[in-house]
């Protein structure tokens, strides 16, 4: 009842223009920086820091987190109607949105991934509001031998997404895996594989490995395939199809399951939407009644993956408002936000600020419904991408490639490596590699590698077998990597294949 | 001490030069030998020996990193490799026994745009620092889009300043990314 009262308070305190305002602008903030690859929700959120200064706290906490919220939905903007994640977590909706995008269903990609989003937020939220404490102190009794587990969990995905090139899926995990060793070692200093290049020193950017990868592979496959004088979805259709209120409910499962999954994954601080995402889509997959069709364009797939990642908005702020510890890139600069109205995030702040907390998320479910409007009335702008002669939206691709990875870091390097890993994706795309675990691997590398190693060194290697934690996430994994292998052999034994 | 001071060499730019001059080799000598057998798998075949060379070439450059503490910084890369090397070796064994699909059939003309593209890439990176960022970007559209047949004239050069200015405003102007301006237009405007 307490609750309750408290959130109709904090609905109280956003009831006006100038929070509606800031939520609005915020949201088309987050979207635009969400579906700008080279522009990382992060980014977005710092670069409108500053503007918060002489806001009232509530105001400017809502503003950014507005940013945080929307970003992560557009990202799928940009992931369904040109395969190119905006963000990271967009990387697993670009499975299944992309191909719809290529059916000319684009219109399907878009609302599934807004409406999966939107319910995936709220789920996020309500979860945020009601378990937040208890989660917490979950979450930070977490050891590196469970979060290296979780990463092997996660990593475990590339089994599924390989399908009957799993040697080929993994030796593309393995890839990422690898690329993401070099530069200097987290742990001891030492110079990996930079041959005296101090452009390596942080290793590649992951932000221009993920648009080379994803986005320039493909369009050298377009030029390739001399289908340049086309469209992305080929013939026009004279009717955009839109999915209707029946088939979103058919996604009803599929949508709830990713958004669980997206935010227990969120609470965990480091984790991130790119893992929820990731492991929720793996996880659809495996759940579905049709899992041969994931990655063909299976509406599924992009619901899955973008209610977990809005999903775990929600839990990505748990550790944040509860402990004081970012849980993402992006809840480490709202801690800036609050240090500087002279607030404190942890416990004190439910009960000393609890108009401030509240507030904050009542607006969390404004700004969905406010992200789902506007977002209704944008695809129908986006959609129209998709209606761009390839001939002229292959250099477009190219050009906003160079602009977004310089953006990174404001170095030509990043555009070379983009390009770089444009080149090499396109080749091991043509001898069936896929790109997505090359991924997986560039994003969990570093936190497998860490975590793996304060493990060995803190319990030796015993350790991941003697913390039950560790032991069941462990079997999981393997499972999970051993169970899509052992399926795909039965079936072939029955087929008759050889 | 000699392991070390070739690993520390093959660690350098100068040594990254040789690895790459070194792989140029390998794949063309097998590139000849698979031409000449007309492998369907000359390709796949390229790609592996890539892979395998790059982990073989990973893992040399390893044993130079110091140890330093109960897990060195040597492991997980080792560890990587080893999995990468399996995994090739399983795929060798799949191509000798006929079970992978053969290569993906090309004609000159298809491969010729994708590497006519490829070295417009190259071009472009290599002139933003002489000419800046927009004024590359622009040409590499124009060229670009006629290199793919879009030959509309005004079309060409409206699609073209326009993306540009929208890059150039909400890139340059509302975000302030510091995109080289060239030394030409330095030159140009002091």
């Amino acid at each position: 009842m307490e609750l309750i009262t408290h959130l109709l308070e904090g609905f109280g305190h956003i009831a006006g223009i100038a929070p509606f305002l800031a939520i609005v602008v915020g949201v088309i903030a987050g979207i635009f920086v969400g579906a700008m690859p080279g522009l990382s929700p992060s980014m977005g959120v710092a670069i409108l820091l500053p503007f918060t200064f002489k806001m009232p706290p509530l105001i400017g906490l809502v503003l950014l987190t507005a940013v945080y919220l929307a970003s992560n939905y557009g990202g799928s903007i940009t992931a369904v109607t040109i395969n190119t994640p905006g963000t990271p977590s967009a990387v697993a909706t670009a499975f299944d949105g992309y191909p719809l995008t290529l059916q000319g269903k684009a219109g399907w990609g878009l609302g599934v991934s807004l409406v999966a989003s939107t319910v995936g937020g709220m789920v996020g939220i309500i979860i945020l509001i009601l378990f937040s404490q208890p989660l917490a102190a979950v979450a930070v009794k977490m050891h590196p031998a469970e979060y290296f587990t979780l990463a092997l969990f996660g990593l475990s995905t590339v089994a599924s997404l390989g399908g009957k090139d799993w040697a080929k899926a993994f030796t593309s995990a393995l890839l990422g895996l690898l690329i993401n060793t070099i530069g200097i070692d987290p742990i001891s200093g030492v110079k990996r594989y930079t041959f005296g290049e101090t452009n390596l020193f942080d290793g590649f950017d992951f932000i221009p490995a993920l648009i080379g990868l994803f986005a320039l592979s493909e369009v050298f496959s377009k030029i390739e395939e001399g289908s340049w004088k086309t469209h992305l979805s080929g013939e026009i259709s004279k009717k955009e199809q839109w999915p209707t209120f029946k088939d979103y409910w058919k996604l009803k499962w599929a949508t709830l399951q990713a958004s669980l999954v997206g935010t227990l994954i969120g609470i965990f601080p480091g984790a991130g939407s790119a893992i929820a995402s990731f492991v929720a889509y793996d996880l659809g997959k495996r759940t579905s009644k049709h899992p041969e069709t994931f990655g063909k364009g299976n509406p599924e797939g992009v619901a899955a993956s973008e209610a977990a990642n809005s999903a775990s908005v929600g839990g990505a702020m748990v550790p944040l408002l509860t402990l004081g510890i970012p849980g993402s890139a992006s809840t480490a600069v709202l801690i800036g936000a609050l240090m500087i109205h002279d607030l404190s995030p942890g416990p004190l702040l439910f009960t000393e600020r609890p108009d401030l907390v509240y507030g904050l998320f009542a607006s969390m479910f404004v700004a969905n419904a406010v992200m789902f409007f506007l977002g209704l009335w944008g695809s129908r702008l986006w959609i129209k991408v998709t209606r761009v002669p390839l001939n002229v939206l292959i250099p477009m691709i190219i050009s906003i490639a160079s602009v977004g990875s310089f953006a990174v870091k404001n170095s030509l390097f990043d555009v070379g490596a983009c390009f770089g890993f444009g080149v090499v994706g396109w080749v091991l795309k043509r001898y069936g590699y896929p790109m997505a675990p090359i991924v997986l691997g560039m994003v969990l590398g570093k936190l497998m590698e860490v975590n793996f190693r304060r493990a060995v060194i803190m319990g030796g290697y015993g350790v991941f077998f003697l913390r039950p934690a560790s032991l069941i996430l462990l079997l999981i994994s393997i499972a999970a990597f051993a169970y899509p292998l052992i399926q795909m052999k039965k079936e072939s034994r029955t087929i008759g294949n050889p | 001490m000699k392991i070390q001071s070739i690993d520390r060499f093959l660690d350098s730019p100068g040594g990254l030069l040789l690895l790459l001059a070194i792989l140029l080799g390998i794949e063309t000598l097998f590139y000849l030998f698979l031409s000449r057998k007309k492998s369907p798998y000359k390709g796949q075949i390229l790609v592996l020996v890539f892979l395998v060379y790059f982990s073989l070439a990973f893992l040399l450059l390893s044993f130079a990193f110091p140890v330093k503490g109960q897990v060195s910084a040597g492991v997980a890369p080792r560890l990587w490799i080893v999995g990468i090397l399996l995994c090739t070796l399983y795929l060798a064994a799949r191509i000798k026994r006929g079970k992978e699909k053969y290569d993906p059939t090309i004609t000159g003309s298809q491969l010729r745009m994708v590497f006519i593209f490829i070295l417009l890439c190259v071009g472009y990176l290599a002139i933003i620092d002489l000419v800046g960022f927009f004024p590359a970007s622009l040409l590499f559209l124009l060229i670009g889009m006629r290199l793919l047949s879009y030959t509309h004239p005004v079309g060409l050069i409206a699609l073209s300043l326009g993306w540009i200015i929208f890059l150039y405003v909400v890139f340059y102007s509302l975000l302030s990314i510091p995109f080289p301006e060239g030394l030409l237009l330095s030159y140009l405007w002091g």
